[in-house]
């Protein structure tokens, strides 16, 4: 499989903007409290791709090199916050409402769901420690919205081996996630 | 074991027991060795957990693609998906009834139908849209709620291509892009004559198939779906890009706005530039950039000869040129036609999409188009645009046609006899004169390199209206427009700042001259608005040319201000009046002996005064020139008042007034770039933005800044080689020349490049002692003189080669003589005066 990534100082460019715009956007989705419960990250990823898709002449190919640098950044934006969240939540006592906390639609129509995103990252850094291919592949998905085709294709993996992996990681983590709540009580 | 290969056995495990049935499962775990038990007992503990987890983590993305696969909807069948967007996804289908074989793009919305009155709305609207059958119109089928309450849209499948790409792709002429487009526009007038208005007209719903026929989708769905009900808030996935501004503020949406986002179209279609590239902002500030500015001509923004490309450079990998179209093509017709359909207040647009496209067709017919407001004078510029060697031929046989007329009507006149023929005879001559004067010159004044031409016009024309007239007429409006031709003449001649012969004397002969006749008019006439505009402009201009001699003579400026503001309370609604009032308190504020204090007061005053005008008349040049100029010389002002505090040893001073002249310097600056778009071709504003930049890099040099100082410098080099190569006759470009050396120069001196500087100093000297000999009456070429060779004195001095010194000391001393004998007081040359 060839992916054409254009030349790396365009994308690093690129790269930065994108994490300018990913930022503001995701800054002013969760600083509106009534916004929050409509966020969903993947759109804020996939829309920063559209905006500087008009603006540059990305590579149709570049597009989920693209993605899967960006679901990076999504992931280290909405961490940074829900770190800022809890900071102040301690200073204040007052109440917050639960920003740290990001909503996913996880499918069409049925009950969303909702991820604590700090308890996330720290399962997530220990899958990673373990098998960073895996933490990779969590982050892609859910963090950039890439479908398991897509992220296949970023892997150089077929897609059978995408979804095992996947499924492996995300049971693991979701228990790496259940035990470590039992922890905290 | 490693914590690797511990890892890696788990995975196996786990995926071969997740593979396995459930009733094999305990079979497989009993076979694994003890060694392996408990990694065995944790995959299995996980995989329970793995129903538990349902779809944690996982995606609507994918899921959602996969519930429409194959799904169905209406009598269709979904096959695969096309394309998704932020406002949903578009399938391709198939009829599943057996019926036909027809292929369809289902587009299915990803905003639900909560409400009955929803849903209603949405089939009333689809009977309606279903209605419009036009070759150019996407049918639309059939449309309908999917089972998740999503409203979908079934129609005709369109092999094509977005118009833009069609013609980027195709590299089609300007003739080529307009009939493109004139099928678009008569789809669109069709659906508005059947009371439908499309709302989301843009390129991608644009498109055009390989055999070259447009064909518009949407039309009428963003009505169904109210997408524009609220464009403005960010993270809405629909860019305002083509969006009205009538839309973006959420006003009533008429057929207008249709025939705004048509023209919006047709100017990305010419020039290749998208709307966000045009107003330079991003989608997040884009709404508020369309409902208050305004757009460069189309033919101007495609050339984008400086500064826009300069202020976005994110934006230069933009691979959008357009090769196959040049900016000649689009400039006067195409351009007033594209600028009429997108004017802000769609009052003022076209009044239907058909007299639009009437343009366009008169346009490509080579027809009179309607676009122009002042039809009279646009004839005259359409003559003189379509060739500058015909014009001036042309003109020679008016000229010819005009003697011999004049002739005829001063002897008629003398021998009294005919008077009636006479009569009108003098009434054409004077019409003929007035148009050479007035329309011809005007046009002919935007061209570069037009100077020659210019004085040759309007003393031509004025030789007729002295051949029919007499200086002591007692005609108010004649003596008027002989008194105008008087201050033409005298500005092409040698009016300061202005691209002129730089024959100053006889300039202010004929700026007298014509305060003289304006002088009798308004005596005749004292309450003719006309004349009243005329004496304040040729008292105004008066002087401005006399200061070139160093006389000032600031009573000219205030009763130039005096009758002003009579005229101003006489007829308070001409805003260009107030404009130009505002413009003579500049120039009276230039010359008054008020301290500097009391004189920046005055130009923060006319800013505030000036900001008062902006909202009533956002595109008035004058308006913005006063701004522009009495931030720059507030700017200067500040400048010089820093160097003088160096002089005197005080660097922190001389920092914050640096520090401020930058701030009103860049103010300066934008107004400068706002005026040259608004009139890009005027190389007045080119002129202005030179001196802008200048200032700009000469202050960030004071500062130190020297990359920025080198930035701004370039960039007026660059303007100044754009005038010269443009106007190599017009003798002002030497004077900037000098400025722009003398930067160069204190950059080399800043840097520490001594030998640098020296080499500027020396070949700067020459230019200036030469162009000095040429116009010895020219004070400034007098400053500039002495200015580079006391600088090549001091160098020689530093470097002590006393001989040398002592030889431009000569020189110095005959230039201090000289500049006595002017100013009737010793200037230094020292860079104060012109730095």
């Amino acid at each position: 499989m060839v992916v054409a990534v254009a030349d790396g100082s365009e994308l690093n460019a690129l790269m930065a903007e994108a994490y300018a715009e990913l930022r503001r956007l995701a800054s002013f989705h969760l600083r509106s409290e009534r916004r929050a419960h409509t966020l969903r990250p993947t759109e804020l990823v996939h829309e920063t791709y559209l905006r500087l898709l008009k603006q540059h002449s990305i590579d149709a190919e570049c597009r989920v090199h693209f993605l899967s640098l960006a679901s990076t950044i999504m992931r280290r934006v909405l961490v940074d916050h829900a770190r800022r969240k809890k900071r102040a939540k301690r200073g204040s006592g007052v109440q917050p409402v639960t920003l740290d906390r990001i909503l996913t639609e996880t499918r069409f129509g049925s009950e969303p769901e909702i991820v604590d995103i700090l308890a996330l990252e720290e399962a997530l850094n220990a899958l990673s420690l373990n098998d960073p291919d895996q933490a990779r592949i969590v982050e892609m998905h859910f963090f950039g919205g890439l479908t398991f085709e897509e992220v296949a294709q970023v892997q150089a993996v077929s897609l059978r081996t995408v979804m095992r992996e996947w499924k492996f990681a995300r049971t693991w983590l979701y228990q790496h996630m259940k035990e470590g709540n039992h922890e905290n009580r | 074991m490693k914590i690797d290969e511990r890892w890696q056995r788990l995975k196996e495990i786990f995926n071969e027991l997740s593979d396995a049935s459930p009733d094999a499962r305990d079979s497989i775990i009993a076979r694994i060795s003890d060694e392996e038990g408990t990694i065995a007992r944790e995959a299995k503990a996980m995989l329970d957990v793995e129903q538990e987890a349902g779809s944690f983590l996982e995606l609507d993305a994918a899921a959602f693609t996969r519930s429409m696969d194959g799904a169905k909807l209406g009598n269709f069948c979904v096959t695969r998906e096309i394309g998704s967007g932020g406002m949903g996804s578009v399938f391709e289908a198939v009829r599943d009834d057996g019926e036909f074989d027809q292929r369809v793009a289902i587009k299915v919305s990803n905003r639900g139908l909560f409400s009955t009155d929803m849903v209603r709305r949405l089939l009333i609207e689809r009977q309606i849209l279903a209605r419009l059958e036009h070759p150019n119109i996407v049918r639309l089928l059939d449309g309908g709620i999917t089972n998740e309450r999503l409203p979908f849209f079934v129609m005709e499948l369109v092999d094509g291509v977005p118009i833009t790409d069609y013609a980027a792709r195709h590299l089609l002429t300007v003739r080529e892009r307009l009939e493109l487009f004139l099928q678009m526009a008569n789809a669109v007038s069709y659906a508005h004559r059947q009371l439908v208005v499309h709302r989301d007209l843009k390129p991608n719903n644009v498109l055009v198939t390989p055999d070259g026929l447009v064909k518009l989708l949407d039309f009428g769905i963003a009505k169904v779906l109210d997408v524009e009900s609220n464009p403005q808030t960010v993270g809405t996935p629909m860019t305002p890009e083509y969006a009205s501004p009538e839309q973006i503020r959420g006003d009533t949406i008429t057929t207008a706005s249709d025939i705004y986002s048509l023209g919006m179209v047709l100017y990305e279609l010419l020039t290749g530039q998208t709307p966000c590239r045009l107003y330079g902002v991003d989608s997040l500030e884009l709404s508020r950039a369309i409902c208050s500015v305004e757009l460069p001509r189309p033919s101007y923004a495609i050339s984008d000869p400086m500064g826009r490309g300069r202020l976005r450079t994110a934006n230069m990998a933009m691979n959008d040129t357009v090769p196959s179209v040049d900016a000649r093509h689009l400039r006067g017709d195409l351009d007033n036609i594209i600028l009429m359909a997108i004017r802000k207040d769609p009052i003022r647009r076209y009044g239907s999409v058909e007299q639009f496209a009437d343009d366009i067709r008169a346009y490509l017919d080579g027809r009179t188009v309607t676009a122009h407001p002042q039809s009279y004078r646009y004839r005259t510029a359409k003559f003189v645009r379509r060739n500058r060697v015909a014009v001036s031929i042309a003109l020679a046989s008016i000229v010819l046609v005009m003697s011999a007329t004049c002739i005829a009507v001063y002897q008629a006149v003398r021998a009294d006899r005919e008077r009636q023929i006479a009569e009108i005879n003098f009434q054409q001559v004077r019409k003929l004169a007035n148009i050479v004067i007035n329309d011809y010159h005007d046009e002919i004044a935007k061209f570069d390199g037009s100077t020659e031409l210019r004085a040759k016009l309007v003393i031509d024309g004025l030789g007729y209206l002295n051949s029919i007239s007499t200086d002591d007429s007692d005609d108010a409006q004649l003596l008027k427009e002989m008194a105008i031709a008087y201050r033409k003449i005298g500005t092409v001649l040698g009016m300061p700042y202005m691209a002129n012969l730089g024959r100053t004397e006889e300039g202010i002969a004929n700026q007298e001259k014509s305060v003289e006749l304006l002088e009798r008019a308004f005596k005749l006439a004292p309450n003719d608005l006309g004349v009243r505009d005329e004496l304040v402009r040729s008292y105004a201009n008066l002087a401005e040319i006399l200061g070139r001699r160093n006389e000032n003579r600031p009573e000219l400026y205030e009763k130039a201000v005096a009758i002003n503001e009579v005229t101003i309370a006489l007829d308070p609604g001409d805003i260009g009046r107030r404009a130009y009032g505002l413009r003579l308190r500049v120039l009276m504020t230039d010359l008054s002996t008020l301290d500097d204090i009391a004189r920046s007061q005055n130009y923060r005053q006319i800013i505030a005064d000036g900001e008062k005008l902006v909202p009533l008349a956002p595109r008035d040049v004058t308006v913005l020139g006063v701004l522009a100029v009495c931030n720059e010389r507030i700017a200067n002002s500040m400048r010089w008042n820093g160097l003088r505090h160096r002089n005197e040893n005080r660097e922190a001073d001389a920092v914050a007034a640096w520090e401020t002249s930058e701030e009103f310097g860049r103010r300066s600056l934008e107004h400068r770039l706002k005026q040259i778009v608004i009139e890009p071709g005027l190389p007045m504003h080119r002129r202005n933005l030179f001196v802008a930049e200048l200032n700009l890099a000469c202050v960030l040099t004071f500062l130190k800044r020297l990359e920025e100082a080198k930035s701004h410098h370039q960039a007026a080099k660059r303007i100044l080689d754009q005038i010269k190569q443009a106007d190599p006759a017009n003798s002002e470009s030497t004077l900037d020349e000098m400025a722009l050396l003398k930067n160069s120069f204190e950059m080399a001196i800043e840097a520490g490049l001594k030998d640098k500087a020296f080499s500027i100093a020396s070949s700067s000297a020459k230019i200036a002692e030469r162009y000095f000999r040429g116009h010895s009456d020219n004070n400034e070429a007098l400053l500039w003189t002495g200015y580079f060779h006391e600088r090549l004195f001091e160098l020689h001095q530093q470097a002590n080669r006393p001989r040398e010194a002592e030889r431009l000391r000569q020189m110095l001393d005959a230039l201090h003589m000289e500049s006595l004998h002017r100013f009737g007081k010793d200037t230094p040359f020292s860079g104060l005066a012109l730095g």
